[in-house]
């Protein structure tokens, strides 16, 4: 008991991921098709539990009016960024729905929010290295991919926690990565990978969920906001 | 094009001059040329501006009217729906347009084509679009991914004639056929098509379920069976029974139709089969430059499809598959055409009757009785009474323990005017059996008497013993005989 309280409180609301290695699902950058299988090596660092939800969001705005719906700035989001809250700083109604992830929010804001708390958006490295969960598998499963949004979230804490004791990854919504954009590899012309040679240059072409998050990351701009798009942030740990 | 053609048209005007005894010739031929080449450069210049009606399968869009090319300006929308794969058995369809297949583009040779590829907010992926008849990377895919809550615009020359297909192309690109993202774009030829009394749209597309099919409920993609190409269902136009009773396609007898079809796959070739028809006329791989007639089934590729068009004469139910049974019959790879209107015997009869069928086979003829051959009789009264117990296994169940017969069913025996007329044509009968009409004691009957496998001791026998029973004439028929008679009917035709 006394141990389980103590490992509660160590953790806190973010949790320690070890240091490890990964292959990355995708090395063939810059038009590269050879797939590299290399293990690269990830460093310690502390992940928040949960995504982001929509009463740390309002907070946020409340703190900084920069960010509210009626004063972003079109550069930083787009027209749908907070779409489902009734005004600058309040999301809705219903019971628990501050509890549920905040959605419909751009890179900027997610970064910023994140730089508030002396924190930063995961790396997609950092990211799929925690999806991965340690080779456990989860992070292939599809199902969740293949059923349309809700018309109504989950709570954070509905989700699914996994080996490094991190809710949520998959089964709940997208997370923003501080490099989404480069996270695709593009061919000579600056175009992004599509139809049969989207496995090219990737580790596991029978990893459809990897693909999907890849190309989920790729189709999106740092301003775009979508329903089911949130985020959650990471910190480094000084040695 | 256009400017060589005006160039050599200019060329063949100075040859003409060169050579002066052809000149008159040379000046109708050139003057012609001249003239289609203008129309030409009229046809191919873009003039106006057009917003595209997009239509669900099975419906086709009407022909194209119009004699020039135009900007054409195409919406369409991306969504993830939950549907009916089958009775019982739900999916959540990734669409083109809110069902599968996606929305029937057509438009004409020569137009601009504007296209918008909007993804809805509330879909969770992202998507975009290749279709075949575009010429430049990915077929348009590399210009159109498309977030949640975004458009993709790009615009393309709809420079070949032809039926394509479009599907999306974004990783996990089977994944996302396979959730019917495929649809089909018409680029009509400048000349059109031949008229016809209806145009229909036909996709077929495969289901990867992790559930059998049949399994009912909310059913999820397999991406195990996906890559192992092992699909639960095979259907046309995204469901099983999407065109099955009140929802058939329909004609008239009489009338012509023309079935746009393609195949999403994303893995399966289909062999395009319609029960009972004959293609008059039809474009393989949707190429409007070549056709094949008298077609029976037609290789439809993934990612390919086929044109076909056929009269139908006669009225009924016309069933389409996928030749390559199994998917047919287990997998809903089945649609119907039904067609009303008259009956033309001249083509088709129906059924005319119901025969009993007697294989030649089974009675073959040999000169020697069979090897059950009973010994020999030692006297009348032996043959009678082996005839009776032959008559009693074989024969009494049809002409009754008296041979008195069943009126209108089974011919008497008892005092047979038939039987007594001609020895040797009973024999015959026994051995090759009988069928049709035939007159007995003044009744008529028309049924069949199989023939039968009996040696000729025993048929001696049986009908020595109904000769001499019943009021019958009391001949006798010896083992000679019907040897006699299965030689002759066996051995050599009369």
């Amino acid at each position: 008991m006394l141990c389980l309280l103590a490992s509660a409180i160590w953790a806190g609301e973010m949790a320690v991921i070890p240091a490890g290695t990964r292959v990355p699902f995708f090395t063939g950058a810059g038009g590269d098709k050879t797939f590299k299988r290399e293990a690269v090596p990830v460093k310690t660092f502390r992940m928040d539990r949960f995504p982001a939800t929509r009463d740390e969001f309002a907070q946020f705005v409340k703190a900084h009016p920069q960010w509210r719906k009626s004063k972003v700035k079109s550069l930083y989001a787009d027209a749908h960024y907070l779409d489902d809250w009734k005004d600058d700083i309040h999301f809705g109604n219903e019971t628990g729905d501050g509890q549920i992830p905040v959605t419909h929010v751009s890179w900027f804001a997610a970064r910023a929010y994140c730089q508030s708390r002396s924190k930063e958006l995961p790396t997609t490295d950092q990211w799929e290295y925690v999806a991965y969960d340690g080779g456990r598998g989860s992070s292939r499963n599809l199902d969740w991919y293949g059923q349309p949004n809700p018309a109504h979230l989950p709570k954070v804490t509905s989700a699914s926690t996994n080996g490094f004791g991190v809710s949520g990854l998959y089964g709940l919504i997208w997370e923003w990565t501080l490099d989404f954009n480069s996270a695709i590899p593009t061919d000579d012309d600056g175009n992004d990978q599509f139809c049969g040679n989207g496995s090219l240059g990737a580790a596991d072409s029978s990893d459809y969920a990897s693909f999907l998050r890849y190309a989920f990351r790729s189709s999106l701009k740092a301003n775009f906001t979508t329903e089911n798009l949130g985020f959650r942030c990471v910190q480094e740990i000084q040695p | 094009m256009p400017r060589g053609n005006r160039f050599s048209v200019r060329r063949l005007v100075r040859m003409a001059g060169c050579v002066l005894l052809l000149r008159s010739f040379y000046f109708v031929v050139a003057s012609q040329a001249s003239q289609s080449s203008n129309d030409q450069d009229t046809a191919d210049q873009i003039k106006g501006e057009e917003n595209l009606t997009l239509t669900s399968a099975p419906k086709v869009p009407p022909p194209i009217s119009r004699n020039h090319a135009t900007k054409v300006i195409v919406h369409l929308e991306v969504t993830e729906v939950e549907g009916r794969l089958a009775d019982g058995v739900e999916y959540t369809f990734w669409t083109y347009g809110g069902t599968v297949p996606g929305k029937f583009i057509r438009v004409r040779e020569g137009d601009l084509v504007e296209f918008h590829l909007d993804n809805h907010p509330h879909n969770k992926m992202p998507h975009n679009i290749d279709l075949h008849a575009v010429i430049g990377p990915g077929g348009g895919a590399a210009s159109s991914l498309t977030a949640p809550g975004h458009s993709s615009v790009f615009s393309f020359k709809a420079i070949h004639p032809g039926l394509y297909v479009y599907h999306c192309g974004t990783a996990p690109v089977v994944m996302h056929v396979a959730n019917g993202m495929y649809g089909l774009i018409l680029v009509e030829p400048k000349a059109g098509f031949p008229k016809v009394d209806h145009e229909y749209y036909v996709m077929q597309g495969e289901f990867y379920t992790k559930g059998k099919n049949g399994d009912v409920g909310e059913q999820v993609f397999s991406m195990e069976k996906a890559i192992d190409e092992k699909p639960e269902y095979i259907v046309f136009n995204g469901s099983v029974g999407s065109m099955l009773g009140n929802t058939a396609l329909e004609a008239k007898a009489g009338e012509t139709v023309r079935l746009f079809v393609g195949n999403g796959g994303p893995n399966l070739t289909s062999s395009f089969h319609v029960i009972g028809e004959v293609f008059d006329r039809a474009w393989l791989g949707g190429n409007t430059t070549a056709i094949e007639s008298n077609l029976q089934t037609a290789t439809v590729a993934p990612g390919g499809s086929v044109i076909v068009e056929f009269k139908v004469n006669v009225p009924g139910t016309f069933v389409m598959v996928d030749h390559a049974l199994a998917r047919a019959f287990n997998r809903g790879a089945l649609a119907q055409l039904k067609v009303s209107g008259e009956e033309d015997k001249s083509i088709y009869s129906g059924k005319i009757r119901d025969e009993v069928y007697l294989p030649e086979g089974a009675g073959i003829k040999t000169a020697e009785a069979p090897g059950r051959g009973a010994p020999p009789a030692r006297s009348r009264e032996e043959r009678m009474e082996r005839g009776a117990r032959v008559y009693k296994t074989n024969c009494a169940a049809c002409h009754q323990t008296s041979g008195q017969g069943i009126p209108g069913a089974f011919p008497p025996l008892a005092k047979s005017d038939f039987l007594n007329a001609d020895k040797i044509r009973v024999i015959e009968t026994v051995l090759q059996g009988r069928q049709g009409k035939l007159v007995v004691n003044g009744q008529e009957f028309d049924g069949v008497m199989p023939e039968w496998n009996l040696g000729d001791e025993e048929i001696a026998n049986l009908l020595t013993f109904v000769y001499n029973s019943w009021g019958n004439s009391g001949q006798e028929v010896s083992p000679e005989e019907v040897k006699t008679h299965r030689v002759k009917k066996g051995g050599s035709p009369e």
